[in-house]
């Protein structure tokens, strides 16, 4: 930065910045933890590291959900989606974004095995095997939580993460049936969407 | 809750940057969904809280990072309601928030009237505080382009304020 005149109008054209409140930005990183299970760090999972759109809208059903329901970009064709049953939030539809692999010479190798596993594999049985050892896990480790313990969604949260891991490990092992390891997909990136029939990520008042 | 050094610390950094963090949001989607996207900016840095960097200076940096991500997945009506955030949104209601009327008003009517790219470089460099090569970073784009832009923004500026240059 280039300290004369010029620079200092800029600087003091800064618009009005409140200070948040300490306890508040506490309490808000900490339902933030609450609302982001720990993912389990390993090849497989690392894979699957991304930044995932946790979207509300309200009330559209799966069933509805194309006419009613806003997919983020990359999420718009549900041929890339998993359906599992939620605790309490009914059917919920996972919309995978595939893998962005900034690799030219193998995006298209991977969006092909994708595309094909999802059109012509019973993904929500692919996923099956791996679904409760994901809910034990994020059990485990919250059975010692009072946060998560009295957090009313947080059979609807696990749920989601678990069946979005297992997801994952079973698209990661196809993809590694095709030569695609951990090694291979470093860096890729990728996202996901979810949205239930009776979603209510809550709290108070964050209903909608 | 918190379990991990780790946790710990990204707790500080938010308490440490969370209203810096708020500002950069508010300034590119409005006050109103600010909140929320800190929210997701949480919900995010959590999942990667392994990742923390242990500077204090790169731990913000990363967390404009994980913003700007923030950012780039928000669209029109797409948003997690954040029951937290609204605390926050009402306070913004009740606070003096929007810039004043002060004499600011026209340096930032001419950043707004730059090329967006030009803008965003300069409202990084002078409200946020970053130096040019971490906008590079933070924009994912070399150093050279983060300074070429900031010198033809800091040219039109220049002009359009009636500044002028300094004696070399």
């Amino acid at each position: 930065m280039i300290k004369d005149q010029l620079g200092d109008l800029l600087d003091a054209s800064a618009p009005v910045t409140r200070s948040l409140d300490a306890s508040d930005v506490r309490a808000m990183v900490l339902a933030a933890k609450v609302a982001s299970p720990k993912r389990s760090r390993g090849p497989r999972l690392a894979v699957l590291s991304g930044t995932f759109a946790l979207l509300l809208a309200g009330g559209a059903g799966v069933a509805t959900a194309t006419a009613d329901w806003h997919w983020g970009p990359g999420l718009e064709n549900p041929e890339r989606s998993y359906v599992y049953t939620s605790p309490t939030w009914g059917e919920c539809e996972i919309r995978f974004s595939g893998f962005e692999t900034h690799n030219v010479f193998t995006q298209a190798n991977v969006d092909r095995i994708i595309d094909e596993w999802f059109a012509t594999t019973d993904v929500e049985a692919a996923a099956a095997p791996f679904v409760d050892k994901y809910l034990a896990v994020l059990e485990g480790a919250q059975s010692d939580d009072p946060g998560m313990l009295s957090d009313s969604r947080a059979a609807d949260l696990n749920a989601w993460t678990a069946h979005e891991q297992a997801l994952g490990e079973a698209l990661y092992n196809e993809l590694r049936a095709h030569g695609f390891d951990s090694d291979s997909l470093a860096g890729t990136g990728s996202h996901s969407q979810l949205h239930c029939d009776g979603e209510n990520w809550g709290g108070e008042g964050g209903v909608q | 809750m918190t379990r991990h050094p780790a946790d710990a610390a990204l707790i500080a950094a938010f308490e440490a940057s969370a209203s810096d963090l708020l500002a950069y949001l508010s300034r590119r989607v409005g006050p109103d969904d600010a909140p929320d996207l800190l929210g997701e900016t949480m919900v995010v840095a959590w999942r990667r809280v392994r990742q923390l960097p242990a500077d204090g200076e790169r731990a913000r940096m990363w967390l404009f990072g994980i913003a700007r991500g923030t950012l780039q997945n928000h669209a029109r009506g797409e948003r997690r309601r954040w029951a937290l955030a609204d605390r926050i949104r009402l306070q913004a209601q009740d606070s003096a928030w929007a810039p004043s009327s002060d004499a600011g008003g026209e340096v930032r009517d001419a950043i707004a009237r730059l090329e967006p790219d030009l803008a965003e470089v300069v409202r990084l460099v002078h409200w946020d505080g970053f130096a040019l090569v971490e906008v590079a970073e933070l924009l994912s784009i070399p150093a050279s382009t983060v300074r070429g832009r900031y010198q033809r923004a800091r040219e039109q500026l220049r002009t359009a304020l009636s500044v002028e240059a300094p004696l070399a």
